[in-house]
């Protein structure tokens, strides 16, 4: 059964999303080729150490200023950075991307920021995933603002899709994205009813005068039809792809399942935490070691499920803000400013590190304390926006922030 | 109503001074890294940001990066007794830093010791900016997400003239007109804590573990006690209302009507009183106003843990 408001919305299209597509309009969803393009969000939550993360191992001021928790020079030790251009250096527990900055799959902007100098988790958060730095009132995020930008008649309720609990931020607003604990215990579970309960619920959610819970409550049901459809459950990881046991490995599992289960899903989301390393953050080991490795072994293992699926996915980090370049007097980092996103796809000008470096000497500091943001995060977000995901026009997904493409950094083709 | 979660809100929180927590919070221990200490180097700014920005001032409180700095400094040496093993408050002269300090435009004297936090406790409990937060903050929890701002501006006068006291700006939110307005009536949705427990208490469920619960909580977004920013769990309808969580809460109410969440006993029959199932029911679970279309589902329905479930998992009951 259709509903209503699937059909309104979609018109005959909506069959294509219910999986009845005739021949030729699923030919005529395939033609549009930006649609077919998936952006995968990673938010490293409590603002991870970029300077550990990505290491300016040719910086001197960098071991300077972090007697304790610096990872050494390349080679010089067992456990060190390992090499990427002679100047930067991935920490040792990210060595599963190697191999695809070596295959020019993988980027990173390194420096990159917001202008608004708020060290605050909370509203750097808010400020990165609404992208209106210094402006609270932003009703949605940007995500979901590009899910305006690129409206089509085939959207699904799987669209744009958080792997989390909670909607983030990032993913909120008109446009429908949905948020998923378990694909597979997306549904109503019947065990100790007689006779289904389901359809009564989503009867009662149809037409009721409630329009905040209706709305959510009637993507609800148009999710778990498609789902349905989809049969998660079989899902097997391919080429071998091993997810680590987390819950960042799980979230990153069930996209591959989506992006491969073929529903409509355009933008991913999923979330890391526990990066907020004020007391004891490690070197190349440790409590910050720790959480890398979780991280860079679940990228790899989300591309290599992915396989040839990486032709259309992006996969783009990002953090509220760095650290302080210093370590504090806790062995740990307090809040800081600049920090690295990664890129990682098939469409990634890869193998290189993009920005403009300031360098790590306390004149060359942002307030003399933090890596100073040479490119806007908004830069980073508006190339994806247009070069990925398609968006001819990106100004509205940008308000108050002028576009201009001389400035992208060029990480994509 | 038997079961109006705003009832129990007033008997359990609201009692004290802001003052009065203010003293207790940060010696309590809980959380041993956010405490700020200086060794040979360095300031840990953590704890200064979150007290100004999200437990007094508020972001635009008007404080600044100089401020939080000075914070950090009064609470120098301030530390836990042996954290690990629950420990309590210690002051460690050592650790201190016994300069001036300048905090939101008061001075604190050089050598003040451990009376530097206590007095920058002071200063920030008896801002303005902290009377509007704890104000709005009130009013978002017991009248609207956002709440009429003539309201908050009645309250924080009242937390500034009374030097914080909790009990007389909630006395003031919870007598106010605003507080008994139709709108006000089901504008909230209900958190997770509040859905789970007012499922309970409306059904007079028997509770044998409350561990399902607890996995419940968690499952709906909201695991008991363990949330991680140190805000504390959201509390308008944003924060909750996603179609996942929905699902969840249906299937919370399926569990319990249907007797699969193990350890609780419903006894749909018993809620049966007089009458038609579906009546007695939707008056007991929903109260009065019900919608249309959740009144010509609930006619549909014979079996009481059916409508048991339906009443549970319906927009009205996701509501306050």
């Amino acid at each position: 059964m259709i509903s209503r408001r699937v059909f309104v919305k979609n018109g005959s299209l909506a069959l294509v999303s219910l999986g009845f597509a005739p021949a030729f309009l699923a030919r005529a969803a395939a033609a549009a080729p930006d649609r077919r393009k998936i952006l995968i969000a990673i938010f490293q939550r409590g603002a991870v150490d970029g300077l550990n993360m990505i290491v300016p191992h040719g910086e001197r001021a960098y071991y300077k200023a972090r007697p304790t928790i610096a990872i050494p020079r390349p080679a010089t030790a067992g456990d060190a950075a390992i090499d990427l251009d002679g100047f930067f250096g991935l920490h040792p527990r990210m060595a599963p991307l190697k191999p695809l900055f070596e295959r020019r799959e993988l980027a990173i902007v390194h420096a990159t920021g917001s202008p608004d100098s708020t060290r605050s988790h909370f509203d750097a958060q808010d400020y990165m995933e609404s992208a209106t730095p210094g402006v609270k009132s932003t009703r949605d995020g940007w995500l979901n603002r590009c899910l305006h930008a690129r409206e089509h008649a085939a959207a699904t309720p799987f669209r744009a899709v958080a792997l989390a609990p909670q909607l983030p931020r990032a993913l909120q607003g008109t446009a429908q994205a949905l948020a998923v604990g378990r694909l597979n215990q997306f549904g109503i579970r019947e065990r100790g009813m007689a006779g289904s309960v389901a359809s009564s619920f989503e009867a009662e959610y149809a037409t009721a005068a409630d329009r905040v819970l209706t709305k959510s409550g009637t993507e609800a049901f148009e999710a778990i039809r498609m789902l349905k459809e989809a049969d998660p459950s079989r899902y097997r990881a391919a080429n071998g792809a091993q997810y680590p046991r987390s819950g960042f490995g799980e979230a990153l599992r069930q996209i591959a399942q989506l992006v491969k289960s073929d529903v409509g899903l355009e933008i991913a989301f999923a979330e890391t935490g526990n990066w907020d390393h004020h007391v004891n953050e490690g070197a190349t080991t440790g409590q910050l070691a720790f959480r890398l490795d979780d991280f860079a072994r679940g990228l790899a293992a989300l591309t290599t499920d992915l396989g040839d699926h990486m032709a259309d996915v992006l996969i783009l980090t990002m953090s509220e803000f760095g650290r302080a370049v210093a370590e504090n007097g806790n062995r740990g980092t307090d809040h800081g400013h600049g920090n690295a996103m990664i890129a990682i796809g098939a469409g990634v000008r890869g193998g290189k590190v993009y920005g403009v470096w300031p360098g790590l000497e306390s004149q060359q500091r942002f307030e003399g304390r933090d890596l100073a943001v040479t490119t806007d995060f908004r830069d980073v977000f508006a190339e994806v926006a247009v070069r990925h995901l398609g968006i001819a026009n990106p100004a509205p997904v940008f308000p108050g922030f002028r576009i201009d493409q001389a400035r992208f950094r060029g990480f994509l083709g | 109503m038997s079961a109006d979660p705003k009832m129990a809100e007033k008997t359990a929180q609201a009692r004290g001074r802001f003052g009065m927590r203010r003293q207790a919070r940060p010696q309590q221990p809980g959380r041993p890294t956010g405490l700020p200490r200086v060794e040979s180097r360095g300031l840990n700014e953590n704890y200064a940001r979150e007290l100004l920005e999200l437990h007094t001032l508020g972001v635009d409180g008007g404080y600044t990066q100089q401020d939080v700095v000075e914070v950090a400094r009064a609470f120098t040496g301030w530390t836990i007794q042996t954290p690990r093993r629950g420990g309590s408050y210690r002051f460690e002269p050592r650790m201190h830093d016994a300069g001036e300090k300048h905090v939101l435009g008061q001075r604190i004297a050089a050598g003040g010791g451990r009376k530097d936090g206590e007095r920058v406790l002071d200063i920030v409990a008896s801002h303005p900016s902290t009377a509007r937060f704890i104000a709005t903050k009130l009013a978002r929890r017991f009248v609207a997400d956002n709440p009429p701002p003539a309201l908050i501006e009645r309250a924080a006068a009242r937390f500034r003239e009374t030097g914080g006291d909790l009990r007389e700006t909630t006395r003031v939110i919870l007598t106010s007109a605003e507080f008994f307005a139709p709108d006000t009536r089901r504008a909230k949705v209900k958190t997770p804590l509040e859905f789970v427990a007012t499922a309970l208490r409306t059904t007079g469920a028997e509770v044998d573990t409350a561990v399902p619960l607890l996995r419940s909580l968690r499952d709906l977004g909201m695991p008991l006690y363990l949330c991680q920013p140190p805000t504390g769990y959201g509390d308008t309808a944003e924060d909750w209302v996603n179609s996942g969580a929905l699902l969840n809460r249906m299937n919370f109410a399926v569990a319990l009507a249907g007797g699969t969440l193990r350890g609780v006993r419903v006894s749909a029959d018993s809620l049966v009183a007089h009458g038609s199932a579906r009546e007695s029911i939707a008056e007991s679970l929903l109260g009065a106003d019900v919608s249309n279309a959740t009144a010509a589902t609930l006619a549909r329905t014979t079996e009481p843990a059916k409508l048991v479930a339906l009443a549970l998992g319906s927009p009205e009951f996701q509501r306050r």
